[in-house]
């Protein structure tokens, strides 16, 4: 094959990215693959065991409790997101005095990143000092000071009030371009149709951004079924184990237990989970151009 | 987007109703930033007993976590990590984000398929199998271990792919004719052309390899190359009790990003609803 100098010139500027996708990551792919048929513990050889990680993940009680976990947290946290990302979105649509400001803040929240979000929360939600019992409960009058990230039933329902902090004006923000970009000619004819606001919503705003509505479903969705960074700092999967999301347990088995085989045999399981989502969001993308 | 953040003429009524709901979602949503900011100049005992303000600014905080702490260090060493990997990214990416916009060649098609399956691929999955490669490669606990394995981005690649599908042709190879080498027509005609693409990458990667956590935990060890973000962490484990300190350290953590929101909020929010516009 003989290439011309415009096709050599292109080659020669793709190059860079074509290393960085053989060596980072298509080849840790495979890698992963083979590990997961291995026992290996970085110290002696690997040594091939067939489907025995796999059969160990299956057995294994703690697996299933963090599959449970992480479906738990995943539709615990995407759902309400994407639902109040839409009526966030749908509130920015008006124009207001101060709204500029009030983004700001959202942004503050939302992009002021892991640490010091999840630092502030764990002091926020702390049984005795936490501002976080004292806005919402106990100056109202209700009991209890409840100790958030110490007790089991109510760690994971803390941890997904800490996503919706950060997560919903993440995506209203992506939402807010889609639905201000509606022609306003539509608001105008819903209006003198005497259309209700669950109307609008049905018939011009929802068909209006859907596809950036499924974008930030979709996303949301992946994004909340691998987190673990607020999970490693705030309750390193405790209490009891009530915590201890998939990608957490994958964290704790390879660099705390040294099982880099059985790692990355859940690495590969939890990648076959992902990958339809993966391409069925490439063919609608592909759909809608 | 143009004109989305100008005030048209709006009644007191209507504003009015809308300061009061934004009012009730601020307690919630800005209830960690607010925190922060004020719990970094509270002495131990007033974080301890719930207190919403400090009664005096304590900026010993501050000083006390940067210079006794030596965070002022790790500090440095984010910075310094952010910088390169962000430039690394702004040029591989324009450069690959160039190639498969304006040039045809063999497997270009595949790369393309490749940048939209590692896009939606989270990275923390791939983390263990990339993180024994590193290993193997002798590159553990080095600052390139750092860097290499983040000097391109997938998204990156894509955003400005998309931006730079619209330069015209002409224009191009008006330059060719010229007599312009290729490289000299990237740099003085597709990059000045995509700027506002490069200024969301910019910030896009800022945002995450200044909070990255897990692969600077993994990859380096020592004192030396430790990023803030692990030194938090590290801190967090340690002194259990330095409630105030440990609220400094995060505050200094987040200034550059909440510096960057209040001068150029406006921008950062075209750029993300931006890219979320094209991520689909």
């Amino acid at each position: 094959m003989k290439l011309k100098w415009k096709q050599t010139t292109g080659l020669i500027f793709a190059l860079p990215a074509v290393v960085y996708f053989l060596l980072f990551f298509i080849f840790p792919f495979c890698y992963a693959l083979f590990l997961g048929f291995q026992d290996y513990d970085l110290l002696s050889k690997p040594e091939f065991i067939g489907l025995a990680n796999y059969s160990k993940m299956i057995s294994n009680p703690s697996f299933r409790n963090s599959m449970g976990v992480t479906f738990y947290y995943t539709f615990g946290a995407s759902i309400p997101i994407c639902i109040f990302a839409l009526l966030f979105a749908l509130l920015f649509k008006n124009n207001f005095r101060g709204k500029y400001i009030y983004l700001t803040i959202f942004m503050m929240t939302c992009l002021m990143g892991l640490i010091p979000s999840t630092m502030a929360w764990k002091v926020l939600l702390h049984q005795d000092y936490g501002l976080f019992n004292k806005i919402f409960f106990y100056s109202w009058g209700f009991a209890d000071k409840l100790n958030w990230l110490g007790n089991p039933n109510l760690a994971m329902p803390a941890m997904i009030i800490v996503s919706l902090s950060t997560g919903i004006p993440y995506y209203a923000i992506y939402l807010i371009g889609a639905v201000s970009g509606i022609p306003k000619e539509h608001y105008e004819v819903a209006k003198i149709e005497g259309a209700n606001f669950f109307q609008r919503l049905r018939f011009i705003i929802l068909p209006a951004i859907k596809n950036v509505y499924i974008f930030v479903i979709i996303t949301a969705t992946i994004s909340a079924f691998q987190y673990m960074g607020p999970f490693y700092v705030m309750t390193r999967g405790g209490p009891l184990d009530s915590t201890r999301v998939i990608s957490l347990f994958i964290f704790n088995n390879a660099f705390d237990f040294q099982r880099f085989g059985y790692a990355s045999a859940m690495t590969i399981v939890i990648l076959i989970i992902l990958i339809p989502i993966v391409f069925g969001v490439l063919r609608r993308g592909g759909e809608s151009d | 987007m143009r004109g989305y953040f100008k005030n048209k003429k709006t009644g007191f009524l209507h504003d009015f109703k809308f300061n009061i709901i934004m009012i009730f979602l601020i307690i919630f949503f800005a209830l960690p930033v607010f925190y922060l900011a004020s719990s970094a100049f509270m002495t131990r005992i007033e974080i301890w007993q719930g207190m919403f303000f400090p009664a005096k600014m304590q900026w010993s905080n501050i000083y006390t976590a940067m210079v006794e702490y030596n965070m002022f260090h790790y500090f440095k060493n984010s910075l310094f990590f952010t910088v390169i990997i962000v430039s690394s990214n702004l040029f591989f990416c324009s450069l690959a984000g160039y190639a498969l916009a304006k040039f045809n060649f063999p497997g270009k098609k595949l790369i393309f398929s490749l940048v939209l399956v590692s896009m939606m691929i989270p990275p923390v999955i791939l983390i263990v199998p990339l993180f024994m490669e590193v290993r193997a490669m002798g590159l553990l606990n080095t600052p390139w271990a750092m860097i290499i394995p983040w000097f391109i981005d997938p998204f990156g690649i894509f955003l400005m792919r998309q931006s730079m599908v619209d330069i015209s042709e002409e224009h191009l190879n008006a330059a060719r004719i010229e007599g312009a080498n290729e490289f000299w027509i990237f740099l003085r005609i597709a990059i000045p052309f995509s700027l506002p693409a490069l200024v969301a990458l910019t910030l896009y990667r800022f945002l995450y390899v200044w909070n990255d956590l897990f692969w600077p935990l993994l990859v380096v060890g020592g004192d030396k190359w430790r990023t803030l973000p692990v030194a938090i962490t590290k801190f967090d484990a340690q002194y259990f009790e330095a409630t105030e300190l440990k609220m400094a350290t995060s505050f200094v953590a987040a200034l550059p990003i909440l510096i960057i929101l209040i001068v150029f909020s406006k921008k950062v929010f075209s750029a993300m609803s931006r890219t979320g516009g094209l991520k689909y």
